[in-house]
């Protein structure tokens, strides 16, 4: 007899209890004390998963899991020592904040390292409803999973399965420190997944789709996310590479976000201050085309990236990060503030829920108005140099004439480099996931450089 | 029980279990008509330390305890994991494995036996295998020895890791195995300022070594050296060319190009579930006959190597392909089960909160009759790749893609100058029948290597000596 009805995530109530995390951290501040140390920070997560898949339409796997870290940061005047141990044992904390001592003290003085002044802490740090849990049924994870798979499986040409799956994942990240913040905010993830394989001939592709939510209610339909995973795997069939050349490229909502991910990497404060960026020194000036404003509100209600403190434990605001194209912050922790001589903006834990002007509203407004475009769903390799800015990958994507779709793209890359590509930017759509941290939709760079094995016939 | 004392201590001494209580958990997890079924244990101690602007800082130590419980019936896995080894919570837990696959067996029999492991690191007690004022003083003296270098060193990051990795593996057929990895990785990066223009280099090392044992075998000043002359190369370099072209790729880490066109291809669970392009394939030609290529496990102090696989099956040499013709796929347990044989013995997870899955271990190309010098001269227009970052691969439509970062033009059989930004993308399959010449230099990369799969990441080796392909499509910025 299998027992579906268990309710999932399942886990001891010991495990999920915010009030004893915190008062096991507070005891242990008190231990930090007693052995003289005044400056430290404590960070407590524990969370509790559950994942099932299935695949050709049977029960493949259950994934159940407890996890718990414990992070302990001890300042010795500007000697910093960190140590981080898994479990729940008493002992082994103690033995964690004695190895951190030991580390501190061995470490050379870094003049910037210090914990954030007391008048930081003085604010609540308020709630961003992160915290959706649901009561569900090992069957509830089942049904939702074959029902995706299944969903994908009608069309004729999606031949097998690389599985559906369903998660669920409660959390509670706990932090204590010595400047008097002590938080407890709880969160829940659920996701759907589903993946599969087409067919054609001695052609195979695989492509699939994929959904985090906070609240398990905001999931898309099961039938929505496995046609979407099927039209994906079939759209990528009969493949062929391109004549190399100059071309329009239209980044999907599926990978644009890449790209200003690069853009946020290089105004990190650590890239800036260690000057291994390509946009060293370019507070105050223009790095994207000045119709383009980039705001971000880390404290979105229900957010996916949500989170009311950063990863200083200092709470987090509304940004206006880039204005006109114009850089007006870098993206700092209190630790690259304090090395760049700039005033920290609670961005230790970068940047959460971003949002871009846009000046279109779709993908097809943007391939109609160029007689031949190339459109990239997937960039793969490492070929991102965020020093010089140097650009090269690998793509999965379709080659566009007129606005129509051609043939998937295979054998194909695209180079360039990132500051002209951001300085570039033609259009950017509304079309973006609005759950994503990242709303970043349909983007077009007007020239890349593209190199394929396609011979004339194949390009009008 | 005849265990090493450094397993003894980590998994029963200070966790109050019993040997015993293995047996009872064991109990509760085994169901009727299953494959098999383990309890995995690990424990992670692991250290690592920064040198920025000359100062020794960023230490961070870890440590922790894991448990995973695994039950097996056809293709379906039940597993459950925590970071709490009580008897009662692991008991807990492997109910809730089984959740989805039906009741507890009435009695288990397991007869205890203990399977030894093979010895290709030496494991050390965990006590002598954190000497931070050795690293200290290691560290700071290579951060002088490399500012001295050349005066327009502007910043030098020097990274080093050691971790040990102690596990203890007991199977539903009462055997026991265990293991003790070391683990060390030393990364220097260098920049440079030249005429206003800031480059870089990096160089990086490692292997299964103790922190002692890795300084007394490897020589990190002549690796300072070649982050140095990277950065320094960096200088004079100039856009890549595009297009389709004869490549040379370097000996060592571009073996990476095996790693990720062919061999994630061969894992036996992508086969099983006939998502592989080498589904079926056993007994074709899938490379050009030149191409011999092995994983092996049993490398003495190799990145990849491991002395007891994660499911307790003693890890296998195992050849791949041999004159292009497809002879094995890489198996863990349950797919070897499947698919009516048994296991090679590269079973592999991440810790024990992940699943095991069919991995690599140390890939690489075996030696042909080539020299470099030959390969360069037979080229007119092309490419000599001496070096690579990283790669992916599509598993189903065999599409790799990896960037050259240590890359010249070739021009009437010469080198003429080193190029950047070169990307290298193919179809697996297609690429391997284009190997037209295989090198004498075989070797391994410097012990860097990364796999991720599924979600999980494991250290591999890749290797391969100098090979040449006739056509592969490089994705730079300059046409003629």
């Amino acid at each position: 007899m299998t027992n579906h009805n268990i309710i999932l995530p399942c886990s001891s109530l010991e495990w999920m209890n915010p009030s004893l995390h915190l008062e096991r951290l507070d005891r242990l501040a008190e231990l930090i004390k007693k052995k003289g140390y005044e400056s430290f920070e404590l960070t407590y997560q524990v969370q509790i998963h559950s994942s099932l898949e299935v695949r050709m339409q049977q029960f493949e796997s259950f994934n159940q899991s407890d996890t718990a870290s414990l992070d302990v940061v001890i300042y010795d005047g500007h000697q910093v020592g960190t140590a981080s141990c898994s479990g729940l044992i008493w002992n082994d904390w103690v033995k964690t904040v004695e190895q951190a001592i030991i580390f501190a003290q061995l470490a050379q003085p870094d003049q910037y390292a210090q914990l954030p002044p007391l008048e930081c802490f003085k604010q609540p740090i308020g709630e961003c409803g992160l915290f959706m849990p649901a009561t569900l049924t090992g069957d509830q994870f089942l049904t939702q999973a074959l029902a995706l798979e299944q969903a994908a499986l009608d069309h004729k040409k999606i031949v097998n399965s690389d599985g559906a799956s369903v998660s669920a994942s409660y959390e509670i990240y706990c932090v204590v420190n010595s400047q008097g913040l002590r938080a407890v905010i709880p969160s829940s993830i659920f996701s759907q997944s589903i993946y599969v394989m087409a067919a054609e001939r001695d052609q195979k592709e695989n492509d699939g789709a994929y959904e985090y939510r906070r609240n398990w209610n905001d999931f898309s339909s099961a039938l929505e996310l496995g046609q979407l995973a099927a039209q994906r795997a079939l759209a990528k069939l009969n493949a062929r590479s391109i004549v190399s050349g100059d071309y329009p490229i239209v980044f999907s909502p599926r990978c644009s976000g890449s790209i200003i991910k690069n853009l946020f990497a290089a105004l990190s404060g650590r890239s800036q201050y260690l000057k291994t960026s390509f946009l060293e020194g370019m507070l105050g000036q223009q790095v994207l085309p000045s119709w383009i404003s980039i705001n971000d509100n880390p404290r979105l209600l229900g957010g996916l990236q949500s989170f009311p403190i950063d990863a200083d434990g200092l709470p987090t605001y509304a940004h206006q990060f880039i204005e006109h194209g114009v850089v007006l912050e870098y993206i700092l922790s209190y630790y690259s503030a304090q090395r760049l001589g700039l005033k920290t903006n609670a961005l230790a834990s970068g940047l959460l829920n971003t949002t871009m002007t846009t000046n279109v509203s779709k993908l097809h407004d943007i391939v109609k108005k160029y007689p031949k475009c190339l459109v990239i769903d997937q960039l793969t390799g490492t070929g991102v140099n965020i020093l010089t800015g140097d650009y090269s990958r690998g793509v999965d994507g379709f080659y566009y004439e007129h606005g129509e779709r051609i043939h998937a793209l295979q054998d194909v890359t695209i180079a360039s480099n990132l500051k002209e590509m951001l300085n570039s930017i033609e259009y950017h759509a509304s079309d973006y996931d609005p759950y994503r941290g990242l709303k970043v939709g349909s983007l077009a760079i007007p020239s890349m450089s593209v190199s394929g094995h396609g011979d004339e016939s194949d390009c009008l | 029980m005849n265990l090493p004392a450094d397993i003894k201590k980590t998994f029963f001494e200070r966790t109050q279990l019993e040997l015993s209580d293995l047996q009872k958990v064991m109990s509760s997890l085994v169901s009727r008509d299953q494959l098999l079924s383990d309890i995995y244990l690990d424990h992670v101690q692991a250290e690592s330390w920064t040198v920025e602007d000359g100062a020794f800082k960023h230490g961070q130590n870890e440590q922790g305890y894991g448990a995973g419980l695994r039950i097996v019936k056809g293709e379906q896995i039940g597993f459950s994991t925590t970071h709490d080894l009580s008897c009662q919570s692991l008991i807990d837990h492997a109910k809730a494995a089984r959740v989805f696959l039906g009741n507890a067996q009435e009695s288990s029999k397991q007869v205890l036996q203990i399977r030894q492991p093979l010895s290709l690191y030496q494991p050390q007690a965990p006590d002598a295998f954190w000497p931070t004022e050795d690293k200290k003083n290691f560290l700071l003296s290579l951060d002088g020895y490399i500012r001295a270098l050349d005066e327009r060193i502007r910043q030098v990051t020097l990274n080093l890791s050691c971790s040990f990795k102690q596990v203890l593996i007991y199977r539903d057929d009462g055997l026991l195995s265990w293991d003790s990895r070391p683990m060390i990785r030393l990364d220097i990066s260098i920049l440079i300022h030249h005429q206003n223009k800031i480059h870089s280099g990096q160089a990086g090392c490692g292997g299964r070594y103790t922190f002692h044992q890795w300084q007394q075998s490897h020589d990190s000043y002549a690796l300072a050296k070649e982050a140095l002359r990277l950065a320094l190369l960096d200088i004079e370099s100039q856009p890549a060319p595009a297009g389709v072209m004869p490549v040379v790729l370097g000996q060592g880490w571009p073996g990476v190009l095996i790693h990720e066109a062919i061999g994630h291809g061969i894992e036996a669970d992508f086969n099983r579930k006939k998502t592989s392009l080498y589904t079926d394939k056993i007994g074709s030609a899938v490379a050009s006959s030149l191409c011999t290529i092995i994983d092996d496990p049993t490398i003495p102090f190799a990145r990849g190597s491991i002395s007891i696989d994660d499911e307790g099956e003693i890890p296998q040499s195992t050849i791949l392909i041999e004159n292009g013709i497809l002879k094995n796929y890489l198996y863990d347990r349950q797919n070897a089960a499947l698919m009516k044989t048994i296991s090679n013995g590269h079973g592999r997870r991440e810790s024990s909160h992940h699943v095991p899955m069919p991995r690599m271990t140390n890939t690489f190309l075996a030696a042909g009759t080539s020299t470099l010098e030959e390969m360069i001269s037979s080229i007119d227009d092309g490419v000599f790749a001496a070096n690579f970052g990283g790669g992916s691969v599509d598993i189903t439509s065999g599409q790799f893609v990896f960037s050259a970062n240590e890359a010249y033009k070739i021009k009437k059989g010469k080198i003429i100058y080193p190029i950047k930004g070169a990307t290298l993308t193919g179809i697996g399959p297609q690429v391997l029948k284009q190997i037209s010449m295989v090198g004498k230099d075989m070797k391994l990369d410097p012990g860097v290597g990364v796999c991720g799969k599924n979600g999980q990441s494991v250290p591999v080796c890749v290797g391969q000596p100098s090979v040449k392909i006739d056509h592969i499509v490089v994705g730079g910025t300059l046409r003629d």
